[in-house]
């Protein structure tokens, strides 16, 4: 937490879900590898400046 | 919720877990670090999710380490059948118990781990060490099992404190790392002593669905090294939709409550655009919902506060409504705050949280408002008020609301 806000914000995402969403969108299957930067870019619009963002993934690892 | 549902959306439980890799079909391992990297290249933390309490009953443990397992026996399995199971081990034959919680049966797809056993605890430490190593923070599921005074009124079995220990080894090596505990039954501050950075406020939540005012106040009441360390949610995964459970003028006034109140604020995808359906956890598809455009546009604007500095960095205070005038109960519906960053960055919250109409006054807690005149201009809204400061510290600032209606008043003193 060093350096951090002292009242951060938290966006969760249920990883398959939102990977499944963005397939979809696109058209083909995309992975936590294949997020483009105007994906990552409008996600992190939402919270911009709230330093110390953070995305919690559910079942991202399992 | 899904009409054309089919075996692909349904992967199986986040909850029974075999392993604590990324798997292939989200991309692996490098998969998972490359997208760590471009969220870190935003300023956008990652935390993960980690479920202490038990694992699938096919995880590798089950075969190689059954003590690792809380073992049950012919006796435990003929009394309560749903709460045990029969495996083979590389040990024998054994019957483990489902992992469960004191109050319900077992949960069927999971087998509970022996946090009496000081290898298991070993072993669970060095795959948070792990975890740590790929992401900048964990949410740890139903953590409070894990405590002993819990898990002995479970399983009649008082293990060593986990946390502590577990907490203390992570931030050792990683010190920056952030847990976040889901957690009920008031053992919020217990799982803070313990190590936990954050904890989930369900206590909060729970009183915004009951939607009366002053029992809100009371836990807004508690001291700030208690509040910091809450994580402030209206709804996760757990929880029904906040656009479905709430109506809306509640909705934003409880949005507000929450969000504008200390602590961490924690949203969850698809409140932004107001969905309404819960996607239950064994899914791995969501409906197809149109965006709320009145929504979308008030989380906009409650997005846009919160990047304010007062909000994210400044000092936060309750303010207790006086009554508007002697016999006008109607204050006791609200909730205000105070947020202060720099002296010309100050900010009165106040929202009617009933539905009738109300009257209160605010005693602006900033005294050096004495002698000036003030600006008041709301942030979520329209209004604009001048004031004589000295009324507004001594007196209070008088507040007329319709039900649910709110302010995020800026204070500009001239």
């Amino acid at each position: 937490m060093a350096g951090s806000v002292r009242y951060p914000t938290l966006f969760q995402i249920n990883t398959r879900v939102w990977l499944e969403r963005l397939s979809r969108e696109a058209g083909k299957r995309i992975t936590l590898a294949e997020i483009d930067d105007a994906t990552l870019d409008s996600f992190a619009l939402a919270v911009e400046r709230l330093a110390n963002r953070r995305r919690r993934s559910r079942r991202l690892m399992q | 919720m899904l009409p054309d549902l089919t075996e692909d959306d349904i992967p199986g439980s986040g909850f029974a877990i075999t392993t604590y890799t990324v798997n292939a079909a989200l991309g692996g391992e490098t998969a998972l670090a490359q997208f760590r990297e471009k969220l870190a290249r935003r300023g956008i933390k990652l935390m993960l999710d980690f479920v202490p309490n038990h694992t699938a009953p096919d995880h590798p443990w089950v075969k190689a380490h059954p003590d690792y397992y809380v073992e049950g026996s012919e006796a435990a399995l003929a009394e309560a059948p749903a709460n045990y199971l029969r495996v083979e081990t590389d040990k024998g034959p054994k019957i483990l118990a489902y992992g469960r919680d004191p109050n319900f049966p077992g949960w069927p797809d999971t087998l509970q781990l022996h946090y009496a056993n000081p290898e298991l605890q070993m072993a669970r430490i060095d795959e948070l060490i792990a975890i740590a190593g790929k992401c900048d923070g964990v949410r740890c599921d139903m953590a409070m099992l894990l405590l002993p005074e819990i898990f002995q009124r479970t399983w009649g079995i008082t293990p060593e404190p986990f946390w502590p220990k577990a907490t203390a080894t992570v931030l050792e090596k990683y010190p920056a790392f952030t847990f976040m505990a889901e957690v009920y039954w008031d053992l919020e501050w217990t799982l803070q002593q313990q190590g936990f950075t954050y904890c989930y406020d369900k206590r909060l939540y729970d009183r915004l669905r009951d939607g009366h005012a002053g029992p809100i106040r009371g836990h807004l009441l508690a001291g700030l090294d208690y509040q910091d360390k809450l994580a402030r949610f209206l709804e996760n995964h757990d929880e029904p939709r906040a656009a479905s459970e709430f109506l809306w003028p509640q909705h934003q006034a409880a949005a507000i409550i929450t969000f504008l109140s200390p602590g961490l604020r924690f949203f969850y995808d698809g409140q932004f655009e107001g969905a309404r359906v819960r996607v239950p956890t064994h899914l791995c598809r969501g409906p197809d919902e149109p965006t709320n455009p009145e929504i979308a546009a008030f989380y906009a604007r409650l997005l846009a506060v919160l990047k304010r500095t007062a909000f994210r960095d400044g000092a936060w205070s309750q303010i207790q409504p006086q009554p508007a005038w002697a016999d006008n109960w109607t204050s006791d519906g609200f909730v205000a705050y105070a947020c202060a960053g720099e002296p010309d960055d100050r900010h009165v919250v106040v929202v009617n949280y009933t539905g009738n109409q109300g009257q209160c006054r605010l005693l602006l807690p900033f005294p050096d408002l004495h002698g000036k005149q003030v600006r008041l201009t709301d942030a979520m809204g329209t209004e604009v008020y001048d004031r004589d400061g000295s009324d507004l510290v001594d007196n209070g600032l008088f507040i007329d609301h319709a039900p649910w209606h709110f302010n995020v008043f800026v204070l500009h003193p001239h």
